[in-house]
């Protein structure tokens, strides 16, 4: 096989079994890798009945084609499952450094079920593959296990690791590959501490990998990287990082502020922005393997209440869960968060969505200091977020613990009064840090269409909207006005085929800017050797889309939940969009239409699905 | 006409905030070529605070907030 390597390890936890599996080629070709892959995975093997957090439950981490190839952008991989936040289909993926080392011991992926009777770990090392004792590991942070780890196997053996928040089982709990980088979203740290699986650790001594056409793979990628490096939107999120930007989003209204309550805090855009981190606590650029951006950060925050030493610094999406979104603008108090997230193996997304709710909800009085075991939540008190509120979620300690570890949608509904309203999530997952009342109303489109819930990197909206793409081979030519409906469903029907593609090959969002349609069909040609043009490229993408609509359906989710709450779809009460309304339901109506999908189940007409090659498919689900 | 032009986030290294003597009627689309913002920037033009087509004409005292959305995640 060219591209992937075809083998995908299989590892029953509970029996102690490993082995090795070798999916249909024709699974590649027609799910790519990623969150494609595994979704078929799940589809084929999965046990739909069974609980997430349950032995039987399956956990997939995936890589894309381009794993290991030294292509900006392409050291990501994905994982995915049940999860365990949502109880639907979830993936998530992550940079770093694990992708390409896996990919060069020879394997696509790892699919794990079962229980381990102790705290285990897999190491990974070229063909050898064992299930090790992790006892002693148990019970402590993420920074301090990572570094273990590279003391007992080796500093260039990659890890991933859960803290104390999968452990116990927090519902957003996160893996940390190298204690840095994250696969945040969806809840698999909880996954993996449901198994007992506390790291996975990789090594392999050789680089040897077949590609369909190398010479012209080569010159492509020496083309890509330049670009991609020398790009506009490279150079500003290297010097300054993810949050580079923050001060522009924050006058147009797409930084959400306390709870999403408010459009607008005119000093919180340049307190919080990337070149404000830069100017004050940067130390060092950091970057994902092979990557020409730049965009990681390594902080040190010398003195104050919030003091940090030099390490992992925090992305934009971490700045404002940590920041404008629970009533902050301090900056060195976001750096902390971050840090002590990472530490106990937290999604900052949920985290800082949750927090935020949870401080709306004191705020109003739905929830009390007694409900809370006499926590004060206040807007912006982040001595107490970082001092107790982390430590209480990540520990389950006390009542505040148990409420908000299990997310913002269980823990309205555990409190009622209407709370649930004021939740900001699709399906059950928090909202990232991008307002689409200020943002871009086609935003609010694709939170409510992505498989996962609400999500800004399942498919590019974000960046259609803000004009990053222009993609004529597949129609993409609008000139989008971002708050208006003008053209959205139109562009979201491109769009959720595309971030397909790039969540399957496993393409960072910020570097794929720069690849065109043409250059994406060389690419899987010339490395894998699909011979695709565009349009079979993307029924691919719609493929992958359709496929995990269907896994979701047989959970039981309708067109019903593709859905906004209240909170997100109200007027915003002020700032630059104050007013302004959101066409929702005539954007929905009009994307399930244009997608060929069913308005009631949500999910694609038998027609539409044979239309994609999955009469199979269709049979198991009309 | 006098006007106020504001940059935010990453425009402002394309500009510095300033009072600008400008051609009557000039539109926000032709004031960016004339700061000399990338045109693969797109931008977004905040006019005395609310979001304004592009191709509308500014007015004598206007406070024009430059700004793009490209942005982190």
């Amino acid at each position: 096989m060219n591209g992937n390597t075809g083998i995908i390890i299989d590892v029953n936890l509970s029996e102690g079994f490993i082995d090795r599996l070798a999916p249909p080629e024709e699974w590649y070709l027609r799910y790519v890798g990623g969150s494609g892959l595994a979704a078929k995975f799940f589809w084929e093997r999965g046990d739909f009945d069974a609980d997430p957090l349950a032995p039987e439950a399956m956990l997939l981490f995936m890589n894309g084609p381009f794993a290991g190839l030294k292509l900006s952008g392409t050291s990501r991989s994905s994982v995915a499952g049940r999860s365990p936040l949502t109880g639907h289909w979830g993936d998530s993926s992550c940079g770093g450094y694990f992708a390409p080392e896996l990919r060069y011991a020879g394997y696509d992926g790892i699919v794990i079920t079962g229980r381990a009777d102790k705290p285990s770990l897999i190491l990974i090392e070229d063909d050898r593959i064992s299930i090790e004792d992790a006892s002693d590991f148990w019970g402590r942070g993420i920074e301090e296990v990572n570094r273990s780890l590279k003391e007992r196997y080796g500093k260039n053996h990659r890890t991933l690791v859960i803290g104390p928040a999968g452990e116990n089982l927090v519902k957003y709990a996160a893996i940390l590959n190298e204690g840095h980088h994250a696969f945040g979203r969806a809840g698999f740290g909880a996954v993996m501490g449901s198994k007992n699986l506390k790291a996975i650790v990789v090594r392999a001594t050789r680089k040897e990998m077949s590609l369909a056409d190398p010479d012209r793979f080569a010159e492509l990628r020496g083309d890509l990287n330049l670009r991609i490096k020398e790009a506009l939107a490279s150079s500003v999120m290297r010097e300054n990082g993810t949050a580079a930007n923050l001060e522009g989003g924050a006058f147009a209204g797409d930084v959400p502020i306390r709870n999403f309550t408010s459009n607008s805090w005119e000093e919180m855009g340049e307190a919080l922005a990337g070149s404000t981190l830069t100017e004050k606590y940067l130390t060092r650029r950091w970057q994902c393997a092979y990557c020409t951006i730049r965009c990681k950060r390594v902080v040190e925050v010398p003195d104050g209440p919030f003091a940090i030493p030099e390490g992992p610094g925090p992305e934009y999406e971490t700045i404002v869960s940590f920041g404008a979104l629970i009533g902050s603008m301090d900056l060195a108090a976001a750096c902390k968060a971050g840090r002590v997230c990472n530490d106990f193996g937290l999604d900052t997304i949920s985290a800082g969505g949750s927090i935020a709710w949870a401080m709306e909800a004191f705020e109003r009085g739905d929830l009390t200091s007694k409900d809370t075991g006499g926590v004060e939540l206040r807007w912006g008190d982040m001595e107490t977020v970082v001092e107790t509120v982390l430590r209480a979620l990540a520990f389950r300690k006390g009542k505040l613990g148990e409420l908000l570890a299990e997310g913002s949608v269980a823990a309205a509904r555990k409190i009622g009064k209407d709370s649930l309203a004021y939740t900001c999530q699709s399906k059950g997952l928090e909202a990232p840090m991008h307002d689409p009342r200020g943002g871009g109303h086609g935003l609010a489109l694709t939170y409510a269409m992505s498989p996962r819930g609400a999500c800004h990197v399942a498919d590019p909206m974000l960046f259609i909207e803000m004009g990053a793409c222009y993609y004529p081979e597949i129609g993409l030519e609008y000139e989008l006005e971002p708050k208006t409906d003008e053209y959205k469903p139109e562009s979201a029907v491109i769009s959720v085929a595309l971030g397909a593609i790039e969540n399957s090959a496993c393409f960072c969002q910020f570097a794929d800017r720069e690849v065109t349609i043409p250059d994406w069909v060389e690419l899987f040609n010339t490395v894998a050797g699909y011979d695709w043009d565009a349009d079979e490229m993307m029924r691919s993408g719609r493929r992958v889309f359709h496929l995990k609509r269907l896994i979701n359906y047989r959970f039981g989710l309708t067109a019903a939940d593709d859905a906004l709450t209240p909170r997100m779809l109200e007027p915003a009460r002020d700032g630059e969009p104050e007013g302004v309304e959101i066409n929702f339901s005539g954007m929905k109506a009009r994307f399930y239409a244009l997608m060929g999908m069913d308005p009631e189940k949500g999910i694609a007409l038998p027609e539409t699905l044979e239309q994609h090659g999955m009469t199979e498919e269709s049979s198991r689900s009309w | 006409m006098r006007i106020t032009v504001k940059p935010a986030g990453i425009i402002k290294r394309f500009f510095a905030e300033q009072e600008m003597d400008v051609a009557p009627g000039l539109t926000s689309r032709a004031l960016i070529v004339q700061l000399q913002i990338p045109a693969e920037l797109k931008m977004i033009s905040l006019v005395n605070g609310k979001t304004r087509r592009l191709d509308d004409p500014l007015e004598e005292g206007d406070e024009v907030r430059l700004v793009t959305l490209l942005t982190g995640g």
